[in-house]
Parts: structure tokens; sequence; C-alpha cells
């Protein structure tokens, strides 16, 4: 195992941020940390960086302490979040030099051509100040300066967060592209469930500080969310009734209608009773998105924690 | 790290920094310009006051005067360079990416503060230039009396560098800093003898290595030579200087790791 975390505990001014979290990440993976605001990702991250001392508990980052060996770990990590900035009066060749510099690294401008051009950034753009970038120019640099450090272990803390939904779907495919070629070990964590059901191997779901799920994303999903959904369109003006005890509930917009299965088990069965039951123009079977199931799972977790009834 | 793995860091800080002054191109001629501005007001002045007399100060009051301002000047950037250096990277957004090199933080700090030293450099090359040639005013700087100079400007960055460990912490704490900075000019005697003060701001005086760097300096570039106290209390205040300074960054720090305050500004 590449990153070791044990038993992490963090509290700030009273508030538990993190509650005894533990997971394990293998050389070579991409693990996702998931979870609403104020899970504890962050806060996670920023232990594995040497950025927070934790309160209690341990991490291993390649076999070195966050705690006692702080420089070996960050000979080894590095960290791409929204928040990163350049100098804005220079320009990306002038930032990227400065910064290769400090990372010893010689034949930096060589690299940042081909990193840029691979991520689109253009020649012409490197010439251009960081003022003049947007935030999407300005995050593929980003991954530029961390692509010339290239430690083994990175981390990527909501790296798409500000940017236009276009800018985060191509940024997360580069992302995937790159993580691909690279075989980096990658600790991700975001908002966006598109991203990390495409790029993470594994997922841990955090809730007020604690892990209450890890897994692979589908298995997760079956997991938590074990539903599948039929949705078709009758053509004529007739409501549409099911009674099957497989059914959870039905959804109806209009003559748009979403029958919500509790499992996958009877589903051709249905498929032939709906068809018996009501004329359909389109009908088609989705599994729930994780984004779904990782909204069911919170909200039962808060549930839990309050004490109520669980979701549905 | 070695020395050589030092002096690429350094070179890069140095480079960066004249690179964005020379970004702000008014601004850089300013930079430029203010310290001949200032020797001239000064030396205008002090010639005047020769002029009318005198102060019986060795060399003339104008002579008085400009070293005051040359070694002012020089550690007033030492100060402001290792006091802001934290936070200004905090305020760009980029100290994460120098705090995660594999190097202890001071080495990044101590790149900027000595890539500030340049600045000090060149506002002392111009101020000596313009008090030679323009007011005729002899300073004879030697090797010694630069490297007296040098020790002033170490004991500063040590008082520079409390501060930014500090300012880590207490965001505001820089601004009261700056106040008592800027007080030590009445107290050290940049533009007058700390003699002319009352007994009990004389005591003060006394406390501050800045007296002491401008004593030194006066004497030695009127007389030749350094006075023996002088000698004596810069190299202890510039270590004593340095030695808090380094501590209280470190136990900053420490602090600011244990509450997640590192990277915000």
């Amino acid at each position: 195992m590449v990153i070791k975390v044990s038993n992490l505990r963090k509290e700030f001014n009273g508030t538990m941020a993190l509650d005894g979290i533990s997971f394990q990440v293998k050389a070579g993976e991409v693990f996702g940390l998931l979870g609403p605001n104020g899970a504890g990702k962050t806060t996670t991250v920023k232990i594995m960086s040497t950025m927070l001392l934790p309160d209690e508990g341990t991490v291993e980052i390649g076999g070195y302490d966050v705690v006692k060996d702080p420089k070996k770990v960050r000979e080894l990590v590095d960290i791409i979040t929204a928040r990163d900035k350049f100098y804005r009066r220079l320009t990306a060749y002038q930032n990227i030099s400065f910064f290769s510099k400090l990372y010893q690294v010689d034949d930096w401008k060589e690299k940042m051509e081909n990193f840029g051009q691979r991520l689109g950034l253009e020649k012409e753009d490197l010439e251009k100040r960081l003022g003049d970038y947007s935030t999407g120019m300005r995050q593929k640099l980003n991954l530029v300066r961390n692509l010339i450090r290239d430690t083994p272990i990175l981390f990527l803390d909501e790296p798409t967060l500000g940017l236009d939904p276009v800018s985060s779907r191509k940024f997360s495919n580069l992302l995937k592209e790159i993580m691909e070629k690279e075989e980096k070990t990658v600790i991700f964590t975001s908002h966006n469930m598109y991203e990390v059901e495409e790029l993470c191997e594994r997922i841990a779901i955090l809730n007020e500080g604690r892990i209450t799920s890890v897994g692979e994303p589908k298995a997760l999903k079956k997991r938590i969310f074990p539903m599948r959904l039929i949705e078709f369109t009758t053509t004529g003006k007739d409501g549409f009734e099911l009674s099957d005890e497989a059914v959870d509930h039905i959804e109806s917009e209009g003559n748009r209608f979403r029958v919500y299965l509790k499992d996958g088990t009877r589903i051709h069965e249905l498929i032939e009773k709906i068809m018996k039951t009501v004329r359909v123009s389109d009908l088609s079977v989705k599994e729930p998105t994780l984004e779904e199931a990782f909204i069911r799972h919170t909200e039962e977790e808060e549930s839990k924690s309050k004490g109520g009834n669980t979701w549905m | 790290m070695d020395v050589k793995g030092f002096l690429k860091i350094l070179w890069a800080f140095v480079v960066r920094d004249w690179q964005r002054r020379w970004s702000y191109k008014l601004n850089f001629i300013a930079m430029l310009l203010y310290p001949i501005v200032w020797v001239s007001v000064f030396g205008v002045l002090g010639r005047t006051i020769d002029d009318a007399g005198g102060t019986g100060a060795p060399g003339g009051f104008s002579t008085f005067m400009v070293i005051g301002i040359i070694t002012w000047r020089f550690i007033r950037v030492g100060f402001f360079d290792s006091s802001l250096s934290i936070r200004w990277e905090q305020h760009i957004g980029t100290f994460k990416n120098i705090y995660m090199l594999p190097h202890h933080i001071m080495i990044p700090i101590s790149a900027t503060t000595l890539s500030g030293f340049t600045v000090s450099m060149v506002n002392f090359v111009e101020m000596w230039i313009v008090a030679e040639l323009v007011f005729g005013i002899s300073l004879n700087i030697t090797v010694p009396s630069f490297l007296f100079l040098v020790l002033a400007w170490l004991s500063i960055i040590g008082f520079g560098f409390a501060i930014a460990g500090i300012a880590i912490l207490y965001k505001e704490i820089q601004a009261v800093f700056t106040v008592i900075f800027f007080s030590f000019q009445f107290f050290c005697g940049v533009f007058y003898p700390v003699e002319v003060l009352p007994k009990s701001a004389q005591y003060i005086s006394r406390a501050i290595p800045i007296t002491y760097a401008l004593s030194g300096m006066r004497t030695s570039i009127s007389h030749g030579y350094i006075p023996r106290t002088d000698l004596l209390v810069m190299p202890i205040a510039g270590l004593i200087g340095l030695a808090v300074g380094l501590i209280t960054m470190h136990l900053c720090l420490k602090k600011a790791l244990k509450e997640g305050k590192l990277e915000r500004y």
C-alpha cells in the first residue's frame, strides 16, 4: 500500500472534522473521496500533504510518516486544487520557469510545451500573462506544473471547482488520459459525480468526518441504491398504474413515466407487464447514477445521525 | 540541500522578483527614482543647515543625513522583504506550491529575503552615486563598513522573520509592527543625533540595534573606523535577532500547521 491512513482525527474549535477515518490506497490506484461540504475531504487531503497536523492517528505516504518525515512526503506528493494561483503579472513561461527551478527540473521548457500541447495550451497561450488566463486555462497550466514536477502521488482536491460544465468535462477527460498514461497514484476529491465515476477505481464516501462506505463505484451504487428504473412514454392519454411487489414507486410527468424497481431481478417480466397494459413509444432501463446513490446515502446517514427513519 | 541547490532556488526568486517589478513599468521607475529623490531632499536640507552654520557633525550635517538615510533605506527594505515574505505568497495564493517543496520552509523564505537584498544593493549604489556626484559628499565606504551594514541588515531581518511568523496566525499584526518599525526613525537617529532626544527616549534608543548601525556607519565613513561598542553590538544583535526570528517563525508555523492557518490569508 502506498498510502495508509489510520484512525485519523482532527478537531477545529470543538467541531470534529475527522472522526477516526482509515483507508488504504494501492500504488497506481485512483481513489476518490466523496462527500458533502464539510464532510472532511479537504482536511484529509491537507493532512496527507503535510499542510495540517492531525490530532490523532497516522498517515504513511510511501512508507514515510507525514508528521515525522514531512520533507520526504513532499518529495513524493503534489497537490492540485481550484484555489491554486500563479503570478498574474508573469507569463506562463516565466511562472513555470520559476517553479521548475524550485523543483530543480532543467528541461522544463520542452516538457512544458509538450504537456501544454497535450492539454490544449499552444505556444502563444504560454507567452500570455496569467492575468489574461481563464480559470480553465489556469487549471490546465496547474496540471502542466505538476506534470513537470512529476511526483508519483497526486492529490486532486476539487480541481474543477469554478469551471463551467463544458470546461469541467474537458478537464476531467484530460485528467483521465493523463492518469492512464502517467500511472500515478491519485487521491481525488470532488462534488462532480461524473468525474468521480469516470476517474476513480475506488471511492470512500465521507460524512461528518467519518467514512460511511468504501468500494468500487459500480458496486457502491448497487449496494447503496439497488433500484433499477424503467422509463417510457405512452402514446395514449390514459393514465398508468402497476401493482407489483417489485415496484418501489412510480413517477410521472404528462405521458412520461418512471417506474422505480426495488432491484433488477424481475426486470424483463415487468417490461412485458407494462407493454401489455399501455401502448409505449419508447422504453429504456436505467441504473441510478452515482449522484442519485450519493444523495440517497447522504440523506440516509443524516437521518441516522438525527435518529429518524431512513429515506423512503 | 547543498549550497548549489540553494543558489539555484535563490536565483529563481531573484529572477521572478525582478520580472515582476519590471512588469509594473511605472512602479519600477518609481522604485529607482524614490531613493534618488530622498537623498536629494535630505542632501539639500543638510547643505542648507551647513550653510547656516552647521551642527558640528563630522563632515557636515549633509553627510550625517545622507549616511543616515542610506543606512535606513537598506535596513527598511530588509525589514519589509523578510516580514512580508509569507504574507505576500499567501495573498497571491502561491504559498501552498512553495510550501510543498521538499525543503524546509525557511529555504524559500530566506531566498525571498535575499532576493530583496538585491533591491537594497541597487538603491544603495544609486544613493551613493547621487551623494558623491550631485552633493559632493565623499562617502568613503570600505569593505568593513559595508560588512557592518550587512550585519545591521541581518539584525533587522531576524525581527522581520519573527513578524512574518506571527502574521501567519494574527493577520493584522503586521500593521502594528510596521508602526513600531517606523518609530525607530524617531529613536535611532536617522535624521538627527540621538543625543538631542530626551534622556528617557535615549534609553529606548540604546536598546535598538539600528542606533548602533547608524552610529557605526557614520563613524566608519567619516573617520575610517567602527567604534568598538558598535562593532560588538551589531554581530550580537544580528545573531540574537536571527535566532529569535527563526525560533518565533518555527513556533508560529507549528501552531499554524495545527490550526490549519498555513494556506489561508
